[in-house]
């Protein structure tokens, strides 16, 4: 894989992380941390480690991103106002 | 008799409770407590057992995972079986035995305590370390009907992580300067790495385990956690649990970076008089009884930390006596104050007042207790103290050694605030009084320990086994010797 | 209002950017070009020591397998204290899943993607997987139960019980070959040495211990983290005042 692929992964990598911890809708931060996962999975195949990749694949996109779906589920329980900002 | 024992023991009762629960469940109480008896009397075995070192699955040293016995890990050993045993005790005596799932956490902890103390390998110091941490995380937070124990939890969870992360970063970069992860390879080879590599590796490890261990600046969770805790949880938080993580920083400050840099012992002075005085400060503005404790517990953190900055056998010997004797004491107190709160459903001190004539037995403990560990003498604080003032004195460090004796004012005033209280008249009878036969039992069995320790000193085996330990685990030769011979 | 927690951010990201400048100072790539030390006598050993095709089970779970046993506990904690702290006085109700068209294409899936776990776990000495891939994939699939039919349903199904007992099972599973290997062997989890057969390199019964251990941890965090998972969605639903199951 070429060097520009890789550092065009890792850019991607930076803002897929910027986003998911600046990001004010919590929503778009729990996907942008499953985007996360599966970049890290992309780079451990270029990095030739496909045990490693085989895992964290199924691990965040199955398991911990609907585990954050379910957290982030019910933080919408409470009433409040879906169009209203939460605050930080 | 194999050290490994000491590790499955628990790990068998955490992974077998379960199935009785499933299958049967009038075997769950009998089953925690054979359980409890068998883990602390194999980690008594295997504490006695002598030096050796073994690998697992019998690979050289290199290449798999070794497990090593030698005088630091016996001492430690043997604190980690009595604080659990005598957790367990008070557990279920609060608990009964139905909260199953909670005593699965507590094996757990104990078995990854027990790996902490007994492993060689870097790695799984983390691996146990993690088991440890998450297990003391839940079990912190048990049960979450206040909102004050799903904060403790959740505080120390965030801190605990980003302890765990600086540690991690440290190992990996070891490994990746070295290739190795046996510590006691680590030893030899780690000094060659470049000085940058090093910097981080010192920086990051030390970062990591003062936050676990509650030093300034990662003492942040300390107080709540052990406050909000239940009793016999806070009990064993205190008593063990803060321990573990400065048997890692003994560990690996003289095996990896004794002979490499001088200055991290004067970091460790720095930090560890930092928190002696912020923890004795605090504990001397509060109003509840089970925070003053746990600011207190950051103090005896920062003494044991000043004890390590020594560099010295002198300063190993009275760290690891002033572990011993900080259990002891505070297990103790912690008892004793989750009773005396119980009974007057507040942990407020002001309103724990004209205790002493309903539960005369507790008070004295608690006063005995508190003596001890503010460093009276003869008793077993002092002695502890004495040790570490020789061996700062030895070393040149006149603030820390000064810091120390301040501390000792300062924890007898507060302290005796508590204590007045208990003893002056109060307005209204305690509403119900419940009998406490085991937790009374333990405390009186923590008071004799106690006195054993203040006899220390003076018991040849005793004396020699401790200032063995310091010499043994201060050169590092030995270890190494024993791990790759 | 939004100065203070722009100087926050502001601050955090200098000290992210500190923090990273001074690791990258502390980075160095060995200054031989080969791979020595204990990675060398793994990548040339493993199939002369262990029997397995896979380096890195071969690693996981017999040069370093305590660590694996030590992994594994660490998802077990998880799930226990999770167990615990979301008690189940609260719910009862479960959804109703979603729709039929949905209900019938998952019902055709589903058994492919258990045989397709299966392989990924029992063939994790010979290419890359092994317990806790095909474990994850396995717990997946009841979470898809929970998501396309409902939790009473999964519940039915894989009752708790059942789950508790397969985790507690496969965790037990892994410490008593460890023992089986004390005993004959000289040291806890020792694999050929202590008689376990060899096999082949490359066939499916190769690896000693591998298979069974790939198996063990394979039980312990399918159940693991499917229990995980029905613990948390618990809190999703209404409550209503039926009696609180016994989890």
């Amino acid at each position: 894989m070429s060097i520009t692929f890789f550092a065009f992964l890792a850019a991607f990598l930076i803002v897929t992380a910027l986003t998911a911890s600046e990001a004010r809708d919590m929503l778009s931060a729990v996907i942008a941390l499953s985007v996360f996962g599966i970049l890290m999975a992309i780079i451990f195949v270029i990095l030739q480690a496909p045990d490693v990749a085989l895992t964290q694949a199924i691990i965040n996109s199955g398991l911990v991103t609907s585990l954050f779906l379910v957290a982030y589920s019910q933080t919408r329980k409470r009433g409040d106002d879906p169009d209203r900002e939460n605050d930080r | 008799m194999n050290p490994v024992l000491a590790i499955v023991a628990p790990f068998l009762a955490a992974f077998t409770i379960p199935l009785f629960f499933v299958f049967r469940k009038r075997w769950i109480g009998s089953s925690i407590v054979l359980f409890g008896i068998l883990s602390a009397l194999l980690s008594l075995f295997v504490a006695a057992g002598g030096e050796r070192a073994v690998v697992m699955g019998g690979w050289n040293p290199e290449v798999g995972i070794t497990l090593v016995v030698d005088s630091l890990s016996t001492a430690f050993l043997i604190l980690a079986a009595l604080g659990f045993s005598a957790s367990l005790s008070a557990a279920t005596e609060a608990f009964g035995y139905g909260p199953w799932r909670f005593y699965v956490l507590f094996f757990l902890s104990w078995a990854a305590t027990n790996g902490i103390i007994l492993t060689g390998d870097l790695f799984n110091l983390f691996v146990f370390f993690e088991i440890f941490s998450v297990a003391a995380y839940l079990v912190v937070a048990y049960p979450p009907r206040s909102w004050q124990a799903i904060e403790a939890g959740f505080k120390y969870l965030i801190f605990g992580t980003v302890g765990a992360l600086f540690l991690l970063i440290g190992i990996a970069y070891a490994f990746m300067a070295t290739g190795q992860l046996n510590m006691a390879i680590l030893a030899r080879v780690l000094p060659r790495a470049p000085e940058t590599t090093l910097s981080v590796v010192i920086g990051c490890l030390v970062v990591g385990l003062f936050i676990k261990s509650g030093t300034v600046p990662g003492h942040f969770w300390l107080p709540d956690a052990h406050s909000s805790a239940q009793t016999p949880v806070s009990a064993l938080l205190s008593g063990v649990f803060v321990k573990v993580s400065l048997y890692a920083l003994i560990r690996l400050t003289f095996l990896l970076f004794g002979n490499a840099d001088g200055r991290v012992f004067f970091v460790l002075l720095l930090f560890g008089t930092v928190t002696l005085c912020l923890g004795h400060l605090m504990a001397f503005q509060q109003e509840d009884i089970k925070r003053l404790l746990a600011y207190s517990t950051v103090a005896q953190v920062g003494t044991i930390v000043i004890a390590i900055g020594c560099a010295s056998a002198g300063g190993i010997a009275a760290a690891v006596y002033h572990a011993f004797n900080h259990m002891a004491a505070k297990m103790g107190l912690f008892l004793v104050a989750g009773v005396l709160a119980e009974d007057r459903a507040s942990r407020d001190i002001a309103q724990m007042r004209g205790l002493f004539r309903h539960r005369p037995l507790f008070v004295l403990a608690f006063c005995l207790f508190a003596a001890s560990i503010a460093g009276i003498p003869p008793l077993n604080g002092f002695m502890s103290k004495w040790f570490l003032l020789v061996a700062a004195a030895e070393r040149g460090a006149l603030i820390p050694a000064a810091a120390v004796v301040a501390g000792t004012v300062l924890s007898a005033a507060y302290y005796l605030r508590a204590i007045t209280a208990f003893f002056s008249p109060a307005e209204t009878e305690p509403p119900h009084l419940r009998p406490h036969p085991v937790t009374g039992a333990i405390v009186m069995l923590l008071a004799l320990l106690g006195l054993v320790l203040a006899l220390a000193p003076y018991i040849d085996p005793l004396r020699e086994g401790l200032l063995a330990v310091g010499s043994d685990t201060s050169s590092g030769a030995r270890y190494i010797g024993r791990v790759l011979q | 209002m939004k100065s203070p927690r722009n100087l926050q951010r502001l601050g955090a990201l200098a000290l992210s950017l500190a923090l990273g400048w001074w690791l990258w100072q502390g980075v160095t790539i060995s200054p031989f070009q080969g791979i020595t030390g204990p990675a060398a006598r793994y990548i040339h050993g493993t199939a002369r020591d262990t029997g397995a095709a896979n380096v890195v089970a071969a690693i996981l779970f017999d040069y370093r397998g305590f660590d694996t046993l030590g992994e594994a506990s660490v998802i077990y904690t998880t799930v226990c204290g999770v167990a615990l702290l979301f008690a189940k006085r609260r719910y009862r109700r479960s959804s109703h899943g979603l729709s039929f068209i949905v209900k019938r294409s998952m019902a055709l899936l589903v058994p492919f993607i258990l045989l397709y776990a299966s392989s990924i776990i029992v063939m994790g000495h010979l290419s890359p997987g092994g317990g806790f891939q095909g474990g994850s994939v396995m717990a997946t699939v009841t979470i898809l139960f929970c998501v396309i039919y409902g939790s009473s349903f999964e519940a039915a199904r894989v009752s708790p019980k059942v789950k508790e007992t397969i985790e507690s099972s496969g965790a037990l599973l892994f410490v008593l070959i460890g023992l089986v290997g004390l005993v004959t062997g000289g040291a806890f989890l020792t694999n050929i040495a202590a008689g376990f057969p060899r096999g082949t390199m490359g066939q499916l019964f190769s690896g000693g211990t591998i298979p069974l251990l790939n198996i063990a941890v394979g039980m312990k965090v399918g159940a693991g983290l499917s229990t995980l998972f029905y613990s948390m969605v618990k809190i999703l639903e209404d409550p209503t005042e039926s009696s609180p199951p016994e989890v």
